[in-house]
């Protein structure tokens, strides 16, 4: 098990500070802060340098208050297990170099970044609005700046070049197999895959925007509503930024009801995603299965939060209530049923001929482009990655819990079907582990009725059941916090589809876009 | 009269016609009339048998499917078992309103139900329910039926091309695709029967099999598994569902098609379901042939025992790829054809 580094800092940082470049310490590792003009001779140094190694893009934003308008990045280093801040404060103009030389993932954030605040990457390939609509007006999240809608006159269709024999194919937003109303615009020579370009923004609801006119209680059931089917995992990272930011400890008890509300909401998530995935490779009965699996931890959940599908159940502090009596049991008794249907599944679908003529070797992505394009989750697992969040950079009580990280060589569509079923199993493990060692105590922490956290920032994030599942939050000192970003896994990670349709067809298509496993309320925000 | 009807039943005597054509010319009345009058009145009853059978099959489809998905399907209209949800369903497409794309093809819109549906029909001119309860029995019905029966192909291409809609067009495309590589390995199959038994008359097939049903001859077994799968696909039903692949072209060929039109499309493919299913029976499971009951009822009943089969395997598996599709089609399935074939011409055949 891996000590939870974060704090430490790379010796060869401090040789960067000079005109431009100032470093900072802060709890959650250093803060670098960088002159627009500088940053690419810092990039290049924490990428290329033995002791900084940072490959993994883990957050990409702007805050525009309190001033300055700054761009807040965030790496991670897998090879040391740590992070570092870097902060680039922008002029009146605002402009940052492009990072995407160095980490193909800040592709798209550059371009949300761009969208929300209107700052420009020189050097990015592809800078359009990305969130909102192309004939939007305005950067919403641009302090004075109203969210209401106002949009330029409408644009005209630009014809793209085709080739011969080349078509063009709107998949979605209403589609069967797009999971919600994604748009790829799809260029097609017969059945094989030109080119994808997915359009997002149709279930973009302006989130962060709203969070900031809300108390740092209200923003809770907000973030429910991203990642809508593994409700609590997306209170966690929030709160857990905010009890950070707030400097808030929480009873052991409450620690461990989150790891086992948390590891349920990750398997009815992963029985979703089965059940959905064999319905778009046409098994249709496996999509009633999952369904009916997913039932029996709904239930549990009903019974511990209230609450199905947006739970709302973390609290600044702890949880509001203590585990229904005898719910450690039937939890027990519904993970019973569950892993002996696992194995059901894998006679029906995982070792069926058919399935495996459409899952091996599809879509592959490799260890390092994982990597490059800020992949994480299962997905990146499939690829080799041995990143998860519960171990690489340990939050709650998961230090003290067994459970193997699942991981698989593959990288393709077989390899994240594995991966996830492997991941129900260890969910349940450690869901069991959780329950059997319960400590007494109470379940929330005492937490003022209205948090006034001092001026600064915390980013906290978790494993959820997409990936690196992170929040940044910034705070000025008042009830409300100044920003509250999301780093959503599903947005990242949809980033390589294009990468992984190439020349594959259309059935691959969408076996490709099912086994990402995006949520769209999580992608849009 | 009891005599009468259980000769009737038996399928010995040609129906009512000749009692009937007796009384009517000893009127003096002009035998041509009862001629067509008699042909339409056929028609009507394979018409309404067709339709009913159609009914039958959805609801036993939403029942089984329901079964093995362990959900109830059916439950409300027409009692516990839902039996008038079908009819229900019918009803209610056919009061729906008719909609064609302002930039279809509106003659190929329009035509391209027809010509899916009035095929699957067409075919049962030739399906013998018993010795003379046969509608026509023609010399070269089997030759008929693989004929008519790569009509519907056409009509999914042309709801395919005249939807102008893209994803109609890929199904359609598929449709016809997948056509191509099956109806080989399934007409090779057929005629692996026709030149066993050395006719080409579906009746013909059946009296042959008064020995022993094809299906147990080690010549003509492969060519019943190899049959089964073509017509799988024939009917585009999973794994071979690809011109109407939900996850991937929403509804092929006929994503633009709603209430009747859309009805008949589906008449058409559960017609053909049933068809095959019949056809199959007829070729290799002794067709009317059986102890006790009346021998409509044993075609039936092997019928649906193919169909519950075809049901049973659309609810268990995933669906393949088009090239996957048609690679089994063209590699293994046509060589494997062809090979029995081959052996029957020289080994099985005096």
């Amino acid at each position: 098990m891996t000590a939870p580094p974060a704090a430490i800092q790379p010796e060869s940082l401090p040789r960067l500070v000079g005109e431009g470049i100032a470093l900072a310490a802060s709890a959650q590792g250093p803060v670098l802060t960088v002159a627009p003009e500088r940053l690419h001779q810092v990039c290049a140094h924490l990428r290329e340098e033995p002791d900084c190694c940072f490959d993994f893009l883990a957050d990409f934003t702007a805050v525009s208050h309190p001033e300055p308008l700054r761009v807040v990045f965030r790496l991670w280093s897998t090879a040391h297990s740590r992070h570092v801040q870097v902060v680039v404060p922008l002029g009146s103009e605002p402009a940052c170099p492009s990072i995407t030389g160095y980490w193909p993932a800040a592709g798209w954030q550059e371009r949300e970044v761009y969208d929300l605040f209107g700052i420009r990457f020189p050097g990015h390939p592809d800078l359009r609005r990305i969130l909102l609509a192309p004939d939007w007006v305005g950067h919403p999240l641009l302090p004075g700046e109203v969210a209401a809608p106002e949009l330029g006159p409408p644009l005209e269709p630009t014809p793209g070049a085709l080739g011969p024999d080349q078509t063009v194919i709107n998949v979605g937003p209403q589609h069967p197999s797009t999971h919600g109303v994604l748009r790829l615009v799809v260029t097609l020579s017969g059945e094989e895959i030109v080119e994808v370009d997915p359009v997002l923004g149709y279930l973009h609801r302006g989130i962060e925007k709203l969070a900031e006119s809300r108390t740092y209680a209200q923003v809770i059931p907000y973030t429910d509503r991203l990642d809508y089917v593994s409700g609590v995992l997306n209170n966690w990272p929030y709160v857990l930024a905010a009890e950070r930011l707030a400097g808030i400890a929480v009873p052991p008890r409450a620690e461990f009801i989150r790891v086992v509300l948390g590891e349920l909401c990750r398997v009815a998530s992963h029985l979703l995603w089965l059940a959905c995935f064999a319905n778009d490779l046409g098994a249709t009965s496996v999509f009633l299965y999952g369904f009916r699996e997913r039932e029996l931890i709904l239930d549990l959940l009903e019974e511990a939060t209230g609450a199905r599908l947006t739970n709302s159940f973390f609290r600044l502090g702890g949880v509001p209530y203590d585990l229904p009596e005898g719910f450690a049991d039937r939890a027990r008794g519904a993970a019973r049923v569950v892993r002996a249907r696992l194995q059901e599944y894998d006679s029906l679908f995982t070792r069926n001929r058919i399935f495996l003529a459409r899952a091996q070797g599809v879509g592959v992505l490799t260890a390092e482009q994982a990597l490059a394009w800020g992949v994480s989750g299962p997905m990146a697992r499939a690829s080799g990655v041995a990143q998860d969040v519960r171990r690489s950079d340990p939050y709650s009580v998961y230090p003290e819990l067994e459970f193997e990280v699942a991981l698989e060589k593959g990288g393709d569509v077989l390899a994240r079907l594995l991966v996830r079923m492997e991941e129900i199993r260890q969910s349940l493990r450690i869901m069991d582990q959780a329950l059997a060692s319960l400590p007494p105590g109470p379940v929330m922490a005492k937490v003022p009725r209205q948090l006034k956290p001092e001026p600064g920032d915390a980013y906290a994030h978790i494993e959820s059941a997409r990936g690196d599942y992170g929040v940044y939050l910034v705070s000025d000192g008042s009830p409300h916090p100044a920003r509250v970003r999301f780093r959503s896994p599903s947005f990242a990670n949809l980033q390589v589809l294009p990468l992984l349709a190439r020349e594959w067809k259309v059935a691959d298509l969408i076996a490709i876009l099912g086994a990402i496993d995006i949520i769209l309320g999580e992608v849009d925000r | 009269m009891r005599d009468f009807l259980s000769r009737f039943l038996a399928g010995q005597e040609s129906t009512l016609y000749e009692p009937l054509r007796g009384w009517w010319v000893g009127h003096g009345l002009p035998a041509g009339v009862l001629v067509v009058a008699w042909g339409v009145l056929v028609a009507a009853a394979v018409v309404a048998f067709v339709l009913v059978t159609v009914l039958a099959l959805v609801w036993l489809e939403r029942k089984v499917s329901g079964d093995i998905q362990s959900r109830l399907g059916p439950a409300r209209v027409g009692g516990r078992f839902g039996v008038l949800q079908t009819a229900a369903d019918a009803l209610k497409l056919l009061l729906k309103e008719d909609i064609i794309p302002a930039r279809a093809d509106r003659a190929l819109f329009v035509l391209a139900p027809l010509v899916t549906f009035l095929p699957a029909i067409m075919v049962f001119v030739v399906l013998p329910f018993a010795r003379r309860w046969v509608p026509a029995d023609l010399d070269v019905g089997v030759l008929y039926v693989i004929a008519i029966s790569s009509l519907p192909a056409l009509g999914m291409m042309m709801a395919g091309w005249g939807s102008n809609n893209k994803y109609a067009l890929l199904g359609g495309m598929r449709a016809v695709a997948q056509l191509m590589a099956y109806e080989v390995p399934l007409v090779l199959a057929v005629l692996n029967v026709a030149a066993y038994t050395g006719t080409l008359s579906t009746v013909g097939i059946v009296e042959a099999q008064r020995t022993g049903w094809f299906i147990w001859n080690p010549a003509l077994a492969p060519s019943f598994l190899i049959f089964f799968v073509a017509a799988l696909a024939e009917v585009n039903r999973v794994p071979f569902d690809l011109p109407e692949a939900e996850a991937e072209l929403v509804a092929g060929y006929h994503t633009e098609y709603s209430g009747m039109r859309f009805a008949l499309f589906f008449l058409g493919e559960y017609t053909y379901l049933f068809f095959v299913c019949a056809f199959g029976a007829t070729l290799f499971l002794g067709g009317w042939q059986g102890p006790l009951l009346p021998p409509a009822v044993w075609l039936v009943a092997k019928s649906y025992a193919l169909v519950l089969a075809m049901m049973w395997v659309r609810w268990t598996l995933p669906r393949l790829r088009i090239d996957q599709l048609l690679s089994f089609g063209w590699k293994l399935l046509l060589p494997l054809a062809l090979a029995n074939l081959v052996f029957t011409a020289f080994w099985a055949v005096r």
